[in-house]
């Protein structure tokens, strides 16, 4: 039985030692024997050097004639012309390569073989070291010289011997070389977005750019900039991509009077795509560091001042909102935990008639404002946050960053609008009644029905600090309080701002002709930055103000329906109620309760608007910390 | 009112007359489509290269003919059934020669016509079978770009262009001193060229003159470059320079 066992182990073990893959030779190479005798064969006529030490030194060298020449069965045969070898196959061997060549401009438009670009496929020698430099020779016996390899990367490559410079093969592929090449037939999108990332691979590798005395920062500053911000939205075909501006072949540092970057060639450069452009349009910096404060002070200094107001306004109000919510929320819940209701100060007669807050002028505005606000967000945050998987998708559901842009066009414009009749209905509420006097202007302007700050907004603010507190009175309050003058003269500032900067963004070439080009810089940081200003103040500090409050909760509804009751016109502003009632006015104010059509689409309107503006808050948050 | 109106019906009516006026009378197919047919959902159709022999010999779909474009026309080519299922391909993503083939076919009376949707690239793209019959040997070819090649011309008069486009396509715009020779008939005419000049071939965009330098070169005309994207990449790159332009010459 051992014996039995002894002589299946020994069997085993040959069998194994003969038959594991890689232990035995591959087919296609012969023994060294019949190798030679073969080869003797061969070169009995093909004698030349490229068939005798030329290839038995070539990477092939160990391969027979016949392992790539198959098909000849009969030498006589052969010797007389009669029998033909077969077209040789290489992909046997190199099946990558052979997989990729499927895809190859070369083999698709013009049926090339291997042997079309390995002309020396017979002394072919590895290439460790020299392979960029052989590639670029290889490309450049059909790519003229003069138009791809005099000067740039390749001339790095060639002359400098730098081999961290880019060959044919880095951007085009090697044995993949894109059908992309014939861009302008059939594949502009994929051929920009593809050549763009080619450069981006090696730009932003920090350490080759060390080495090679290049900024590090060049990629991330470009996709800092509008060019870069649409290209990673996935829509490269209308703005400038990396070769656009610099070339794609013999491509030139900016200090060489040839590049196309050269401040002498910057004009006709950008005027390729824009049109008017000039002298003032080129100061634009297309890869800006604007944390850089010895280069760009200005755009430096754009930074931090948009970074402080925002730290400031957004501080300031959070903390004023969560203690407004601590107190109202307290109190509520004793009066709750007490099992009191709330008693109204007024006889019941008057506290429940409707109040007309809002007219039909006001109300409508207000949705105009609402819809064009919400249109901006959401076709302007993706651009912001274009690194994220929502800004895509988004871009995408709005048919492409062309329409989204056009649509961002619209609601500016509207919103434009809207601001300018905003001020005539503002000048209009200055001008004096009778006689025109600036008196008469500045009892307007302070008077209780002003939306302009005046000292009582200022002690309004401390009684309600301490009121936070439980350290007073909740302050009586007229027809505007501090928080919605704030709300209202933000726009103000918003759309010098913001506004103005778009406008600037909008028509660069014409913003030109006043401006120096930095200031398409500048403005893209006050856009974007005013933006996330306005979108994240309007949606927590606004929305708590007005609706998330909890005496209010879930929302008001009355910037809708215009109307509320007098009891709650006595409860938030008790001396307009006063004031009104004392001049006789609150009969001419009183209504009927809003129809039940304008009860359910205000309500309606107002979940809906709430509800997106509360994703697009998650939405900003996601993009500013994931 | 009645203003608007008529506009907004105008406006209406427009596509539909444009759809009519588009209607080639033929139908793009599918590599997919094509190649199912060829696996036996259809056996009663032709398949026709329309480029020149040298590039048919050079690679084709299995079983297709080699009808050029320029021969199209002339009797007999063409079966004589006008039932039978004809299609079209050429090298091209456009297939501007597989559809003017296909116009002419439809013009004939052809009933059934299709053009091979993005041509012979797409139909290898997807690994479908072709065959070279006769494969033109490697050999380098230099490109000049439109610029370089004006400069070279304004240079020196050593060079002849070979322009190998369609006789119609030649009539209607061609570059300055230039002779024609079409691809097709290449084949039959090459020895009338000089081996004591440069010969530049131009062709439309730039697929085809790479070939027919190989072509050239291998017959002994070692002298042969191509211009890099043909007379389209000319247009764009220096406008009508040197160009010549025979208005309402008919083409095609």
């Amino acid at each position: 039985m051992k014996n039995h066992l002894t002589r299946l182990f020994v069997v085993i073990f040959f069998f194994l030692l003969f038959h594991v893959p890689g232990m035995t030779q591959p087919s296609h190479i012969l023994s060294t024997y019949d190798q030679q005798s073969q080869w003797a064969q061969c070169l009995h006529c093909h004698d030349d050097y490229e068939y005798t030490e030329g290839y038995i030194n070539s990477v092939h060298g160990e391969n027979a004639c016949t392992s790539c020449h198959k098909g000849i069965t009969d030498f006589d045969q052969h010797s007389e012309g009669l029998q033909k070898p077969s077209r040789p196959v290489c992909d046997k061997c190199h099946l990558q390569e052979a997989k990729d060549f499927k895809k190859n401009v070369h083999y698709l438009m013009q049926n090339f073989s291997c042997y079309d670009c390995h002309l020396d496929i017979h002394t072919v020698q590895k290439l460790d070291k020299n392979m960029k430099k052989k590639i670029i020779q290889d490309c450049a016996a059909c790519h003229p010289q003069d138009d791809y390899v005099l000067s740039g990367h390749a001339y790095a490559v060639l002359h400098k011997d730098n081999m961290d410079a880019a060959a044919c093969d880095d951007c085009h592929g090697l044995h993949d070389t894109r059908m992309l090449h014939t861009s302008a037939e059939k594949y502009p999108a994929e051929a920009r977005e593809f050549y763009n990332k080619s450069c981006k691979r090696c730009h932003s590798d920090e350490e080759m750019m060390r080495r090679n005395n290049l900024s590090t920062m060049t990629v991330r500053e470009y996709e800092h900039t509008y060019h870069g911000k649409v290209q990673d939205l996935g829509y490269p075909t209308r703005v400038a991509g990396c070769a656009d501006c610099h070339t794609s072949h013999n491509i030139l540092p900016k200090t060489d009077p040839n590049s196309t970057v050269h401040p002498t060639n910057l004009v006709a450069n950008c005027g390729r795509c824009h049109k008017n452009s000039n002298e003032n349009f080129v100061k634009y910096a297309a890869h800006a560091d604007y944390t850089d404060y010895k280069q760009h002070p200005g755009l430096f200094a754009t930074f931090i001042a948009m970074s402080a107001l925002l730290v400031l306004v957004f501080v300031f109000f959070w903390i004023h909102t969560f203690l407004w919510w601590r107190k109202d929320y307290w109190d509520k819940y004793k009066l709750e935990a007490a099992g009191m209701v709330r008693k109204s100060h007024l006889p019941v007669k008057d506290a429940s008639k409707v109040f007309q807050r809002f007219g039909a002028v006001e109300r409508v505005m207000h949705l105009i404002l609402m819809i064009s606000f919400f249109a901006l967000v959401i076709t302007g945050m993706p651009l912001k946050f274009h690194t994220t998987s929502w800004a895509k998708y988004t871009i995408a559901l709005l048919g492409g960053a062309h329409n989204a842009g056009l649509i961002h066009r619209i609601s500016a414009a509207v919103m434009i609008l809207l601001f300018l009749y905003t001020l005539v209905l503002s000048l209009k509420f200055l001008k004096p009644a009778g006689k025109f006097t600036f008196r008469g202007i500045f009892a307007n302007l302070f008077g209780p029905d002003s939306l302009f700050p005046s000292l009582k907004d200022w002690q309004d603010l401390k009684g309600m600090v301490r009121w936070f507190f439980d350290k007073g009175e909740k302050p009586k309050f007229e027809r505007w309080t501090y928080w919605e003058k704030f709300d209202f003269l933000a726009v103000f500032w918003g759309m010098l701002a913001i506004g103005g900067s778009g406008i600037i963004l909008w028509a660069p070439e014409w913003a030109s002709k006043i401006f120096p080009g930095w200031i398409f810089n500048v403005a893209t940081i006050i856009h974007s930055d005013e933006a996330l200003l306005a979108s994240g103040f309007i949606f927590t500090v606004h929305f708590f103000n007005t609706h998330f409050i909890p005496s209010k909760f879930p929302m008001d509804t009355v910037i809708f329906t215009g109307r509320y009751r007098v009891e709650e016109l006595y409860e938030s502003r008790e001396l307009e109620y006063e004031r009104l009632k004392a001049a006789g006015q609150l009969e001419g104010k009183i209504k009927k309760y809003p129809t039940i059509i304008v009860s359910l689409v205000s309500g309606l309107v107002g979940i809906l608007s709430l509800s997106l503006g509360l994703l697009l808050t998650v939405l900003i948050i996601w993009g500013l910390f994931f | 009112m009645k203003y608007l109106l008529t506009v907004i019906l105008l406006w209406l009516a427009v596509p539909g007359f444009a759809q009519a006026d588009l209607d080639p009378g033929w139908k793009f197919i599918s590599p997919d489509d094509l190649h199912q047919w060829m696996q036996g959902a259809r056996t009663d159709f032709v398949l026709i290269n329309t480029l020149s022999p040298i590039e048919f010999r050079q690679c084709s779909i299995i079983n297709s003919v080699s009808i050029p474009l320029e021969w199209i026309d002339q009797p007999d080519k063409l079966p004589a059934d006008k039932n039978k299922f004809l299609v079209f391909y050429c090298c091209s993503q456009r297939c501007a020669i597989s559809r003017r083939a296909a116009d002419i076919a439809v013009n004939k009376g052809y009933l059934n016509v299709f053009v091979l949707e993005a041509g012979l690239p797409a139909w290898k793209e997807k690994g479908y079978p072709t065959v070279s019959q006769e494969s033109v040997v490697p050999l380098n070819v230099l490109s000049l770009k439109p610029k370089a090649l004006l400069k070279f011309m304004k240079e020196s008069e050593d060079w002849l262009i070979l322009d190998i486009r369609s006789q119609g396509e030649y009539a209607k715009q061609h570059l300055r001193n230039s002779i024609n020779i079409s691809f097709t008939d290449l084949d039959a005419h090459y020895h009338d060229l000089p081996l004591n000049k440069k010969i530049i071939v131009v062709d439309e965009v730039g697929h085809r003159s790479f070939l027919a330098c190989r072509f050239l070169k291998m017959k002994g005309i070692q002298n042969a470059q191509r211009l890099f994207g043909g007379m389209v990449e000319w247009t764009e790159t220096l406008g009508d320079e040197f160009v010549e332009t025979k208005p309402g010459t008919a083409g095609e």
